[in-house]
């Protein structure tokens, strides 16, 4: 099996062109991405004092979708963490204001707004957060990931009479046409529609241009939301997948 | 996860994934599929609002290895991909 | 009322960048806006462009 990793700039972000492997494979890593990679949310609100324009259940829900930073060794057995607020208006009340008595599990990003007071309005609370997992609710969603198969542009250069109609059909524009050939840019771009295909059947008898979809070859990319870096979700993703495997193991060849 | 063998011979096996779910189970049917001495590999999970959490996994082989064995094969494929992503990043 | 937290659909975390969307739509384009901000599917990016902040009309009320 190869990987490719694709390089980006925000830490949140990895892609990767993995070759040799199934589709069910990919789709393992991206289904326990999604929902059984496990990080701290809020999960219970103590109100002490609700006078904003909100309802305690409400200012309740907003708070448990505010992603927080989770260690990496977390899981069902992790302590509980309590995030208190306490705020008077006129104020706009941010997950700034909100202090945990871990200082490793905080917002991701001060800058979530929860509700805004008006003067004399208060709201109090203690926030209980435990470990749990995206398939129970969405709070606990960890990251996005998704898989494409590699395309492969096939051009039977022989018979092509540089037309140029596939080349503006593109909508990503990965055709380009030269003097004397019409060459793919940035292949991974291609999105499958098949509208250069049509083009070409328009002037000519058949199709001289093929997008294939590679069926051993994709292109994965992960989107962590911030609760940990994407490398550390793929990382933690994977031992998941392995630990899944080598507990089959065990109970198979004892 | 646990396993639960419903039945077992030489050539044939059935067994239930507790804990599991498509997840997993499609994963290894697929490396499964892929060893050739593997002539039957194939799984089933409940409908959702049933008992849904046991994925039945059938697997027939020609003979030339135990249905135990091939899934050990399985996973080793397996566990040698996850290491080269892990070795990648 | 105020904006989502998360977004709807893929659940992309989106409250934290709607100041910085607010302030720069008077003056700039909306797409190049949101494309700054990193809201590439369009699941996203309608979380924005479709919503009413009515808070500072609700905030005169309170329970």
């Amino acid at each position: 099996m190869k990987v490719e990793y694709i390089s980006s700039d925000d830490e949140n972000v990895i892609s990767l062109i993995v070759e040799d492997v199934t589709a069910p494979f990919v789709n393992a890593i991206r289904r326990i991405i999604i929902t059984e990679v496990p990080v701290y949310a809020c999960k219970e609100l103590v109100v002490y004092e609700n006078t904003s324009p909100l309802f305690d259940e409400s200012i309740a829900h907003r708070v448990g979708l505010i992603p927080l930073k989770t260690p990496l060794d977390s899981d069902e057995s992790s302590r509980m963490v309590t995030i208190s607020l306490e705020a008077t208006g006129p104020t706009t009340v941010y997950s700034a204001d909100m202090v945990s008595d871990d200082e490793e599990v905080s917002p991701i990003d001060g800058g979530f707004p929860i509700i805004k007071l008006g003067p004399g309005q208060k709201l109090s609370f203690n926030a209980e957060c435990c470990v749990g997992f995206g398939k129970d609710h969405a709070r606990w969603q960890s990251g996005l990931a998704s898989y494409k198969n590699y395309p492969i542009i096939k051009i039977d250069s022989k018979r092509c009479n540089l037309c140029g109609r596939c080349s503006t059909a593109c909508p990503q524009n990965i055709l380009q046409m030269t003097d004397d050939a019409i060459n793919v840019v940035d292949v991974m771009m291609c999105t499958f529609c098949k509208s250069c295909m049509e083009a070409c059947t328009s002037s000519n008898e058949e199709t001289l241009i093929k997008v294939i979809p590679q069926d051993d070859k994709f292109i994965f990319k992960v989107e962590s939301f911030g609760n940990m870096t994407a490398k550390d979700l793929l990382t933690t993703a994977l031992k998941m997948i392995e630990n899944k495997a080598n507990s089959l193991n065990q109970q198979i060849l004892g | 996860m646990k396993i639960d063998i419903i039945s077992e011979d030489e050539k044939e096996m059935e067994l239930l994934l507790i804990g599991e779910n498509h997840t997993y189970a499609n994963l290894l049917r697929s490396y499964l599929q892929k060893d050739e001495h593997v002539i039957f590999a194939a799984y089933n999970v409940a409908h959702p609002l049933l008992d849904h959490e046991k994925p039945r996994v059938k697997i027939k082989t020609d003979g030339t290895k135990t249905p135990r064995q091939a899934i050990a094969d399985a996973n080793k494929i397996l566990l040698e991909g996850i290491e080269s992503i892990k070795k990648t990043i | 009322m105020i904006i989502p937290i998360r977004c709807f659909t893929c659940g992309k975390p989106i409250g934290n960048l709607y100041n910085e969307y607010k302030e720069r739509i008077v003056t700039e384009d909306p797409k190049k806006v949101l494309d700054d901000l990193g809201l590439e599917r369009y699941c996203c990016r309608r979380m924005f462009l479709s919503h009413v902040d009515l808070i500072d009309e609700v905030l005169e009320f309170s329970i």
